[in-house]
């Protein structure tokens, strides 16, 4: 009998560094044709500054907004409102929705609310919020963690309700007996990749809805920083803004996708 | 009959194995034993570590009543190895289920060393078609599991997992996740799984089925020297008769549904077994005589005892 | 002689039952089923208007907030009675439906396009992914700079928004489209157009339409939410001057009506891609 070859940590190791330096070459690649297109369509159609001002302009202001300390402070405000609201949301959802969808009770009282209350927008809430809760950090953080519950509870559902029957009876041979240790030992981390999935889309349901708060009703960070700017006028900020906007945006996304990679999840049973 | 050659020496039991009905057995967590909530019943039959007694299934209700298994009877020695045939849908995986305790009879009952099988038990392993390791566990930590929820301490955990993967084959392959696994190196996991809490009883539900030809005659090859080496009962399920005359000692052929057992054929060849040797064939016909019967519904008897061809 | 086991119950699935009587069982099983989802969905919801309604009672400074079953039931009637109701909903719908109808088919095309031209892929590709992690609320900025506080920003913002979830899709359909299927049209003498029309659209449309559907429901609610922040009418503007004057039942009406707008779409499209549309998935 032929002995099989050792498998190697090392290729797939491989497979994802060259995933990741691809991902580096699009972006960067990627840059480049905004900026590039950018720039001609500044030189070409020389339009006025205060519709579209050239990359160079924009970069600059950039560079003045991340000088100024009361723009950083507004930034970590909001980071801090994102990411602590995203955990939150995603602990209860990941709880709620891996408990719930195994008993009755919670399958028949969780499927409606999951798929109508979907439709109710969770920006709908801010109104309510904002009357709650005023204009305190417990409002921002009640929306960006609405934001994640819905969906990572979603997939918790499905995650654990989708495990494979066969794990289930190899644990229960193997001595997990009782519900409870089912669900802790077997069903819980087989839904890990579901519940992964959920929470990398909750990050960015939860920042959306943060910018939204804070522009409607806030004090502090990048939300009403965009929002005011909006009113002078000032294209080059703006601009300058949506960029921030967007680095934070990618920033988060990748947080949240490395620390989905470093677990050792992997799809589907073999 | 019997495996004449095998048998030779006599029956050695592994060093830490005490003889004889109900073994102790370190408590799991919380004490909680795995063996609980059974009890001996009346007497044992000299020599039968597993009955299967007028057992009977049922699913469904009403007029969507399915009668899937009907009056099974048998018994397994210890240290046999006995294959069930049989058409399909007739019935063999339920067997195996109940006798693991993972489905409910719904008549007779199974009594396992004596005691009456409730649910499933730490002496009793069962290995699927499918190998259904967790994929967020290594290799290692798969194995392992059953014996850490048994409570055996650490460093005889890590013994027992080298000492198994050793057996299997795949010692250098002990940090590797299932998913980097071929089907037949993770279904060779899947025994050592079984294997890791001693089971004195291992069930094995058509585990070759989903793997091509050639890893099949590797690890049917690799099971009859695993399984000589640990000397437990082994109840594995087939499709194929040739799977089941080469590893077996006693071949039960069960009929369509509503299952039971038709025939029981003896295997009385030394191992390791000729394929293409005259005996092999002989015993093969038979088997497939069998087989036809029941699939034709001409199937004899009810009820067979070990040894009564 | 029967013994309990303490194994759980069985999961098997019913077995297959010879000889059953098909068309009237068909019909009576569809209809078993849509009353168990009507009751499904009713009785949680019964249930939840009977708590609402006591809480208020029990509570009467909370009545401020989430206000009572009988209270906004009077504002949704003279909300509608007063016109406003059509007018806020058809003010939205027309922004959504512009910037996800635009979305859909520059979406679904350049997504096509660049699964399967290299060119385009090359071009297209690393431009997507650098404009994709900008939240859509950041646009709101330039957009409402360039093109003013009107219909066509909002579009422009919900055009975003949907954008990428139909690329995305589009692009992944394309890719997965089966080779045979496309060696088949070149065998039959197609050109690559007629490729591109006969072969990949068809092949790609179910998960063209899922992507398109779902990026429905995000269109409304994106459109509630811009509004909310930068508007003069529709329904997100009436949501947010409602709660500025603490109009609790009012909000509450607003919430339940941007809803069933949503439900309203999401079933219109589930039934249009059932029926006329059914011969392409």
């Amino acid at each position: 009998m032929t002995r099989p070859t050792k498998p190697t940590a090392m290729a797939s190791q491989l497979r994802r560094r060259a995933n990741r330096r691809a991902q580096v070459v699009t972006a960067v690649v990627g840059l480049a044709i905004v900026v590039g297109i950018w720039e001609l369509v500044v030189i070409g159609l020389r339009p006025p500054a205060v519709k579209l001002p050239p990359p160079a302009a924009v970069f600059a202001t950039l560079g003045h907004l991340l000088a100024s300390s009361a723009f950083r402070t507004d930034v970590l405000v909001s980071l801090r409102r994102v990411v602590l609201g995203w955990a939150i949301g995603s602990t209860a959802g990941i709880l709620v929705g891996s408990l719930a969808g195994l008993t009755r009770l919670g399958k028949v009282l969780l499927e409606p609310s999951l798929r109508f209350l979907r439709f109710i927008v969770p920006f709908a809430w801010v109104p309510i919020a904002s009357v709650f809760f005023g204009l305190s950090e417990a409002g921002k953080l009640f929306i960006t963690s609405y934001a994640s519950f819905f969906i990572v509870a979603f997939m918790a559902v499905e995650g654990v309700r989708a495990v494979d029957p066969g794990l289930i009876d190899a644990g229960r041979l193997l001595g997990v007996n009782g519900r409870m240790r089912q669900w802790a030992s077997i069903r819980l981390p087989a839904a890990g990749p579901e519940i992964l999935t959920g929470i990398k889309i909750g990050i960015g349901f939860s920042w959306i809805s943060l910018l939204v708060a804070e522009m409607v009703n806030a004090t502090n960070g990048i939300g009403v920083v965009l929002y005011t700017e909006t009113q002078y006028s000032d294209t080059a900020r703006v601009l300058a803004l949506v960029i921030v906007i967007g680095v934070i945006g990618a920033a988060l996304n990748l947080g949240v996708a490395s620390l989905a990679a470093r677990l050792p999840w992997t799809s589907g049973s073999r | 009959m019997g495996r004449a050659a095998l048998q030779e020496d006599g029956h050695t039991p592994t060093a830490d194995r005490t003889p004889g009905a109900g073994r102790e057995r370190a408590a799991g967590p919380a004490g909680h034993d795995l063996a609980a909530g059974t009890g001996l019943v009346g007497e044992v039959p000299p020599g039968a570590r597993l009955i299967v007694e007028d057992v009977g299934k049922v699913w469904g209700s009403g007029a969507r009543e399915v009668v899937a298994l009907k009056d099974v009877n048998f018994q397994v020695r210890p240290d046999e190895f006995l294959c069930v045939i049989g058409p399909s849908g007739c019935g063999k995986s339920t067997i195996l289920h109940i006798i693991a305790g993972l489905r409910p009879a719904s008549m007779g009952r199974v009594l396992y060393q004596g005691r009456e099988v409730h649910g499933p038990h730490a002496d009793i392993g069962m290995v699927f078609q499918s190998p259904s390791l967790f994929p967020w566990k290594t290799v290692e930590k798969n194995v392992e599991f059953g014996m850490k929820n048994l409570g055996v301490p650490r460093p005889e955990r890590k013994e027992r997992v080298e000492e198994l993967l050793d057996l299997v084959g795949l010692v250098e392959f002990g940090q590797a996740y299932p998913r980097e696994l071929s089907g037949g190196m993770a279904q060779r996991v899947a025994v050592a799984r079984a294997l890791a809490t001693r089971p004195e009883l291992l069930l094995m539900d058509e585990p070759f089925g989903a793997l091509d030809a050639q890893t099949r005659e590797d690890l049917q090859i690799e099971l009859v020297r695993i399984w000589s080496e640990r000397s437990s009962s082994v109840v594995f399920v087939t499709h194929s008769v040739q799977e089941a005359v080469y590893l077996a000692d006693r071949v039960l052929v069960v009929t369509q549904r509503p299952g039971r057992v038709s025939e029981i054929i003896d295997v009385p060849l030394p191992r390791p077994r000729d394929v293409t040797s005259e005996e092999f064939r002989i015993v093969m016909k038979a088997a497939y005589r069998a087989l036809s019967d029941v699939r034709s519904g001409a199937s004899g008897s009810g009820e067979t005892e070990p040894g009564q061809r | 002689m029967s013994f309990l086991a303490a194994a759980e119950s069985d999961t098997e699935p019913a077995p297959l039952t010879v000889g059953e009587a098909p068309a009237r069982q068909g019909w009576t099983k569809y209809a078993t089923a849509v009353r168990n989802r009507v009751v499904a969905v009713l009785a949680p919801a019964a249930f939840a208007v009977v708590v609402w309604w006591i809480v208020g009672l029990a509570d009467h400074s909370i009545v401020g907030v989430i206000s009572t079953p009988t209270g906004v039931l009077h504002e949704i009637t003279s909300y509608a009675r007063s016109g406003n109701l059509a007018t806020d909903v058809v003010t939205s719908l027309r922004e959504a439906l512009l910037g996800w109808a635009a979305a859909v088919v520059a979406g679904g095309a350049t997504g096509l396009l660049a699964s399967r031209i290299r060119v385009v892929r090359y071009g297209l590709v690393p431009i997507v992914e650098v404009m994709r992690p900008i939240s859509p609320i950041a646009w709101l900025g330039p957009f409402v700079l360039w093109f003013g506080v009107d219909l066509f920003s909002k579009a422009a913002l919900i055009f975003v928004l949907c954008f990428f979830t139909v690329f995305v899709g589009a692009f992944d359909a394309g890719t997965k489209v089966d080779p045979s299927l496309v060696d088949a049209g070149r065998m039959l003498g197609s050109s690559r157009l007629g490729i591109g029309l006969g072969v990949i659209v068809p092949a790609s449309f179910r998960t063209l339409s899922n992507a398109a559907r779902f990026s429905i429901t995000a269109a409304w609610g994106g459109t509630v939410i811009v509004e909310m922040i930068g508007a003069s009418s529709g329904v997100g503007y009436r949501l947010l001057q409602f709660g500025s004057v603490d109009n609790a039942s009012g909000v509450i009406t607003v919430m339940l009506v941007v809803g069933a707008v949503g439900v309203v779409l999401d079933t219109l499209i589930g039934a249009v891609l059932a029926g006329p549309l059914k011969q392409y998935r």
